[in-house]
C-alpha cells in the first residue's frame, strides 16, 4: 500500500524536486536582494501567533493508561462511577469505553458529572441514545464548557461521573470496560462500592489551542476580565516582546560592528 | 586605549550606523527611543497582565488606598475602611486563589474582611494619580480597576525607559552602543519591570528619582539652568509626595547644586575635609549628649514619627555589636541584592539559583572593574563632569543601600526588607554596571562586554518569565 501511495505520488515529487533545484537559488536570491520588510515580519508574526491561539481544539487530560478489562455489564439496576482530577483549563466533555449491545435500543445512556461530595449540586447531565455509543472506540458526553474558577470548584478539585442506564430494559446491557489502577487522581465504584485496584476506560477532554502544548495560554487566561481573559492577548504579547526584544539586539549587534 | 575612548567611541566609525545622509542619520538617532518606548511597552504590559491579580507586594492594600480616593473624593485616614470595597477585593483575591484552598475569608462579616497591611499612612500623591481610571472604571468589575491602576504604573515604568536613553544619551553623547545599552539592560530587569507593573507607590517614587537624576546630570554637566531646576524641584517633590524612601534622593540633589555652582576640580583632601566636617556638622545638628548616652534631637525624633517611620531612636539606641553586624549583615545583603534582580509575586516567587548567582558575579565583576578603572585611571580622558555623574550615581547606590539596610532591625531580625526599596537608584546602578564590567575585561572586549550583558539580561528577562508563569500556571 505504501509502494502504491510512493508510485502514485512520483511525479509530483519528481516535479516537486526539479521546481526545488531550478528555482531555490533564484528565491534565496530574491529574498537577499528584497528582504522583507521588519513591519512585514511582525505582522505576519501575529497573524501566525493569532491562528496558533485563538482556535480552541479538544485535548485528552491525565487518564488511565490501560483499558483491558472487560469489567461489568450496565443494566439498569447498576451503576459504575469513576472520581478523577479536575486540573486547570476548561473540562468539554469525557470519553468513556462503553461497548452497546448488538443491537442498541433508543434508551438512553446518562452520564451524570458532579463534585466528590454530594452537598453541591451536579454540574452536569448529559444523555445519549444507546445508538449513539460508539462500538469500537470511545464515546464523547460532551458537556457545556466547565471552568475551575468558579468559586464552588475551589471547595474539592475532585469531580465525579456516574454512568447509569435506569431505561434500559432487564435483558439488555451495556459493557463497561475498565483496567488496572494507572491513574492516581481517582478510582472506579459500581453502586457506590470503591473499587480501588481498577479505573474506569475513561478521559476527560479540555479545551485548549496549539500554543498550549508549550504555554499554558489558557491558564493565564482563565477568569481574567474582559479582553484579557482571551489567550491570544498573551500569546501576541509574548510574541510582540520577543520581536522587539530581537530587533533591539540586531540594532545593538549593528552598532557593535 | 582608555575606557573613557571607549565610552566617547563615534558614530562615523561604524559603517552600519553612519548613513551618508544627515536626513537618514536623524531618522535613525530618532528610531532608537521609539524602539525603547515601544518594547518597554510591551514589556512593562506583559508582566502587568502575565501576573494575577493581587500578586504583588501589598497590591490589594494599595489598590484600596487608591480606590478610597477614588470613591471618596478626599484622603482616606489610617486604618478607615470602606466595608464594600473590601469586601469586593477580598472576594476577588478569593476567586483568585490568592490564599491556600479551604480559607475563605468573611464577607458577610459587619467588620471588613482583613486584606494586609494598611498602606494609608504613605503620602496620598501616586494614589491620587491612580485613583482617576478608577473613578471612570468604578462601575465596573474591580479586576477591570486594577488593571487600569497597574496600567497607569507602566506608563511610569515606559516614561523611566525614557529617561534612561535621554541619561544615556547626555552620559555619552558619541557611543551609540552605551545609548541603547543602558534603557535595555534598565527595561529587561525582571523585579524592576513587576514592580512596575503593579499597583504601589515605589513605582512614581522610582520614575520621579530617575527624572531627578536626569536633572543632576544637566546641573554637572551645563551648571544652574531654569529648565533643569525646575525639573529638579518638580521630580523631588513628586517623589517625597509619593513616599518617604524618597528622601535620600535631596542629598545626591544638593552635591550635585554644588558641583553646578562649582566648576573646577577639587582636591581629594579639600574633599576629605569638607565630607569631615560635614559629619560633625550633621551630628551635632542631630545628636546631642545627655545622661551618658546619645539621644536624637527633638526636631529630628518629630520628623521621624511624622513622616519617616524609621523608629530612629531605636536605631541609636540599637548600637548592635560586631559579631552581631558580622553574623546577619551578609545574609542581609545577599536577600537584598537577589531580590534587586529576580524576586516577583510576594518575594515567593524566585528564579532558579543559577540566576541568583549570575547576578552575585556581575555584582562583584562590576565592583572589581569599578575599583581597577580607578586604580589603574581609565576615566581620566572622560571629562570632568563625566566622572562626576560617576561620582553621583556611586552616591545614590550608596544612600539606597544604606537607607535600606538602616530598616533592618537587628534585634528582631524577623522581617528582612527587600531589594525592591532600592529600585529608586535603578539607574544609577545599571550605569555603574555598565561602565564598571568594561575596566573589568581587556581592552578589546569592553564594546563586546556590553553587548554580552544586555543578551544575559534577555536571558535573565526570560527565565524570570517563565518561573512566573510556571509558579502561577502550571
Amino acid at each position: 500500500m505504501i509502494r502504491s501511495i510512493y508510485l502514485q505520488s512520483r511525479p509530483v515529487i519528481s516535479s516537486a524536486w526539479f521546481l526545488l533545484q531550478r528555482y531555490s537559488l533564484k528565491l534565496v536570491g530574491f529574498i537577499r536582494r528584497h528582504p522583507p520588510s521588519v513591519g512585514l515580519l511582525f505582522w505576519s508574526g501575529c497573524l501566525l501567533v493569532l491562528a496558533c491561539s485563538a482556535f480552541p481544539y479538544n485535548v485528552s487530560g491525565s487518564a488511565p493508561t490501560q483499558r483491558n478489562i472487560m469489567y461489568g455489564r450496565l443494566t439498569s439496576e447498576h451503576q459504575y462511577s469513576q472520581t478523577f482530577q479536575m486540573e486547570a483549563g476548561t473540562l468539554t466533555g469525557i470519553r468513556v469505553l462503553l461497548f452497546p449491545p448488538a443491537n442498541p435500543s433508543d434508551d438512553l445512556v446518562t452520564l451524570r458529572l458532579g463534585y466528590d461530595t454530594k452537598a453541591l449540586p451536579e454540574i452536569a447531565v448529559v444523555s445519549l441514545p444507546q445508538s449513539a455509543l460508539n462500538p469500537h472506540g470511545m464515546t464523547i458526553f460532551a458537556i457545556e464548557p466547565f471552568s475551575v474558577t468558579t468559586p464552588e470548584s475551589l471547595i474539592t478539585s475532585t469531580l465525579r461521573f456516574d454512568i447509569v442506564a435506569p431505561t434500559l430494559p432487564t435483558n439488555q446491557w451495556i459493557s463497561v470496560v475498565a483496567g488496572p489502577d494507572t491513574y492516581a487522581g481517582g478510582q472506579l465504584f459500581v453502586d457506590n462500592e470503591s473499587k480501588p485496584k481498577y479505573d474506569l476506560a475513561f478521559q476527560p477532554i479540555y479545551r485548549a489551542t496549539w500554543l498550549d502544548r508549550w504555554i499554558p495560554l489558557s491558564r493565564i487566561a482563565q477568569g481574567k476580565p474582559g479582553f484579557l481573559g482571551q489567550p491570544s492577548v498573551y500569546a501576541i504579547a509574548l510574541y510582540s516582546c520577543l520581536f522587539f526584544v530581537g530587533l533591539a539586539l540586531r540594532r545593538l549587534w549593528q552598532v557593535l560592528h | 586605549m582608555q575606557l573613557g575612548t571607549v565610552l566617547m567611541n563615534t558614530r562615523v566609525e561604524s559603517p552600519i550606523i553612519s548613513p551618508t545622509t544627515p536626513q537618514v542619520k536623524q531618522v535613525r538617532i530618532l528610531a532608537t527611543p521609539w524602539l525603547l518606548v515601544i518594547l518597554a511597552f510591551l514589556h512593562g504590559l506583559l508582566y502587568a497582565i502575565v501576573v494575577p491579580p493581587w500578586q504583588h507586594y501589598d497590591e490589594p492594600t494599595h489598590f484600596e488606598y487608591a480606590r478610597l480616593i477614588a470613591l471618596w473624593g478626599r484622603r482616606p485616614a489610617v486604618g478607615e475602611t470602606d466595608l464594600e470595597t473590601n469586601r469586593e477585593i477580598a472576594n476577588s483575591m478569593y476567586r483568585f486563589k490568592f490564599w491556600q484552598l479551604g480559607v475563605y475569608p468573611d464577607l458577610l462579616s459587619t467588620t471588613s474582611p482583613h486584606i494586609g497591611y494598611d498602606e494609608k499612612v504613605h503620602p496620598p500623591l501616586y494614589y491620587a494619580v491612580v485613583a482617576l481610571p478608577i473613578s471612570m472604571m468604578r462601575f465596573l468589575p474591580i479586576e477591570h480597576q486594577l488593571y487600569a491602576g497597574r496600567f497607569i504604573t507602566v506608563l511610569f515604568y515606559v516614561l523611566m525607559v525614557l529617561c534612561a536613553w535621554r541619561i544615556a544619551t547626555i552620559m555619552a553623547p558619541t557611543n551609540p552602543l552605551l545609548q541603547m545599552s543602558i534603557p535595555l539592560l534598565l527595561l529587561l530587569i525582571p523585579a524592576l519591570t513587576n514592580q512596575m507593573s503593579a499597583i504601589n507607590n515605589d513605582a512614581l517614587v522610582n520614575f520621579s528619582i530617575t527624572v531627578l537624576f536626569l536633572s543632576c546630570l544637566y546641573f554637572i554637566r551645563d551648571g544652574l539652568k531654569p529648565i533643569p531646576l525646575c525639573l529638579a524641584v518638580l521630580s523631588i517633590v513628586v517623589a517625597v509626595m509619593a513616599k518617604r524612601t524618597a528622601v535620600v534622593g535631596i542629598i545626591p540633589l544638593i552635591l550635585a547644586l554644588f558641583w553646578s555652582f562649582y566648576r573646577r576640580p577639587i582636591r581629594w583632601w579639600v574633599w576629605l575635609l569638607g565630607i569631615t566636617f560635614l559629619g560633625i556638622f550633621l551630628s551635632v545638628s542631630i545628636l546631642e549628649y545627655r545622661d551618658s548616652l546619645w539621644h536624637l534631637q527633638p526636631w529630628i525624633i518629630a520628623l521621624d514619627q511624622q513622616y519617616l517611620r524609621l523608629s530612629l531612636d531605636t536605631l541609636i539606641a540599637r548600637q548592635p555589636t560586631l559579631e552581631q553586624l558580622v553574623s546577619v549583615y551578609p545574609g542581609v545583603i545577599d536577600v537584598l541584592l537577589t531580590s534587586f534582580w529576580g524576586r516577583f509575586g510576594w518575594g515567593h516567587v524566585v528564579i532558579t539559583p543559577f540566576w541568583d548567582w549570575v547576578v552575585r558575579l556581575f555584582t562583584i565583576a562590576t565592583i572589581v572593574g569599578l575599583v581597577m578603572g580607578m586604580r589603574f585611571r581609565l576615566y581620566t580622558d572622560l571629562q570632568m563632569w563625566q566622572r562626576r555623574v560617576l561620582w553621583l550615581s556611586g552616591v545614590f547606590v550608596v544612600l539606597a543601600w544604606f537607607a535600606v539596610l538602616v530598616r533592618f532591625d537587628i534585634q528582631q531580625s524577623f522581617y528582612v526588607p527587600q531589594g525592591r526599596y532600592m529600585h529608586l537608584a535603578v539607574l544609577p546602578t545599571i550605569l555603574l554596571m555598565g561602565i564598571g564590567l568594561q575596566g573589568f575585561v581587556p581592552k578589546l572586549w569592553r564594546a563586546k562586554v556590553l553587548f554580552a550583558l544586555v543578551c544575559s539580561f534577555v536571558l535573565l528577562d526570560i527565565a524570570a518569565i517563565t518561573s512566573i508563569i510556571l509558579y502561577y500556571y502550571i
